[in-house]
């Protein structure tokens, strides 16, 4: 199976598809809501923020291993958000680490929406 | 006819030569681009020579729990990097062996995983860089390879490209 090149869009909209057939009630996503999940710590020893930054238009450092990432935010590198299969394969790990447990799709269409509206 | 272009020439050939890394380096060549993306995302790429093939075992049997982090990938493209490390693995005394299992309590939920800095030869060579220089931000722990050796994304850990942060 090639991967598929996308775009953020495109992968924000399969996540409001997929919100909707499993919950009637849902609201839509909040780029507010995604920020603050994305900076806060939940629980556990990391946010999101630890390893990619406050700002993350900006480079990013791993919390353990120190070595640089690159921006996080399609505004200041295209190339995130363009392999479905590769998004999925970090939110399940890194949620892991954060909040153990995946995140559900309102959590990854919220904080997707805040990464793309920061320019 | 030997010109004094063509003598330039040979002189600069022969310094090519002179200047390549020792036969060392070799030991870091081997290259694999599925190990490269999955295994040099969160740090370098380790490169396998640093490791015995047992080691390289526990490391890619736990990925899901992986010194505090999940780095699981798919079954297909794990089997695929182990065999890559094993085949190119080091030897005993020059690579790091195989942690031994804790009986510690919380072993269970901290597998045994080996730790480069464990083989004799990176300790020896490593023993003169400064207990404040690791502990320092940008750098961390010994096995951030890249923050001295600038080079190590390609495998090259030669002197030329030794920058120690101070
Ligand atoms: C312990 C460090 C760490 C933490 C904490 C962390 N990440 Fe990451 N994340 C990484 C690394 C390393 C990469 C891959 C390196 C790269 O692509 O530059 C990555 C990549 C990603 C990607 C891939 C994007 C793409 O298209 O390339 C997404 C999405 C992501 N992280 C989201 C998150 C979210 C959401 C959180 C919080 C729940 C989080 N990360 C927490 C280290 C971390
Ligand atoms: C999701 C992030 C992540 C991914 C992906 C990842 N690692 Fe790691 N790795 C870590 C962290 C965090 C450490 C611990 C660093 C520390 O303790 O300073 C580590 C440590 C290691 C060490 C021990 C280094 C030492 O201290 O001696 C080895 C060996 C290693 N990783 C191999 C691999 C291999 C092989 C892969 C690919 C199959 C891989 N890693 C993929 C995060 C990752
Ligand atoms: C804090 C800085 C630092 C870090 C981090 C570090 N090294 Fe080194 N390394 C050195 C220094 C300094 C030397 C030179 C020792 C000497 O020649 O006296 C060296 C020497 C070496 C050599 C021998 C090079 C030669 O040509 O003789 C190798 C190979 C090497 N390091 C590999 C690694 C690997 C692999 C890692 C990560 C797992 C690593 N190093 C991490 C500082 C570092």
């Amino acid at each position: 199976m090639p991967a598929q090149a996308v775009v953020a869009s495109d992968l924000l909209r399969g996540y409001e598809t997929a919100a909707r057939a499993q919950s009637p009630a849902f609201q839509g996503f909040s780029a507010d809501r995604g920020g603050r999940l994305f900076r806060t710590p939940q629980g556990g020893e990391w946010s999101c923020a630890s390893c990619h930054g406050e700002t993350p238009t900006g480079p990013g450092r791993h919390a353990k291993t120190a070595k640089v990432i690159q921006p996080l935010a399609p505004a200041a590198n295209p190339q995130r958000f363009t392999d479905a299969a590769q998004v999925e394969k970090w939110f399940r790990r890194n949620c892991g680490d954060v909040l153990r447990r995946e995140c559900t799709v309102q959590e990854k269409g919220d904080i997707l929406s805040w990464l793309v509206s920061v320019k | 006819m030997t010109g004094p272009l063509t003598r330039i020439l040979m002189a600069l050939a022969l310094a090519s030569v002179s200047l390549q890394a020792p036969a060392d380096s070799r030991r870091f060549a081997a290259d694999d681009p599925r190990w490269r993306a999955e295994c040099g995302s969160c740090h370098t790429a380790f490169p396998p020579a640093l490791l015995t093939a047992p080691a390289w075992r526990q490391v890619m049997g736990a990925l899901d729990r992986h010194y505090g982090a999940d780095a699981s990938i798919d079954a297909k493209t794990a089997a695929e990097i182990g065999a890559f490390l094993e085949r190119n693995a080091g030897e005993r005394g020059r690579a790091a062996p195989p942690a031994v299992a804790s009986t510690r309590a919380g072993a269970a939920i901290a597998p045994p995983l080996p730790r480069i800095a464990d083989s004799a030869w990176f300790a020896k060579e490593h023993r003169k860089v400064p207990a404040s220089t690791i502990a320092r931000p940008d750098v961390g722990s010994l096995a951030n390879c890249a923050a001295c050796h600038t080079a190590a994304d390609r495998g090259d850990f030669s002197e030329r490209a030794l920058r120690v942060p101070r």
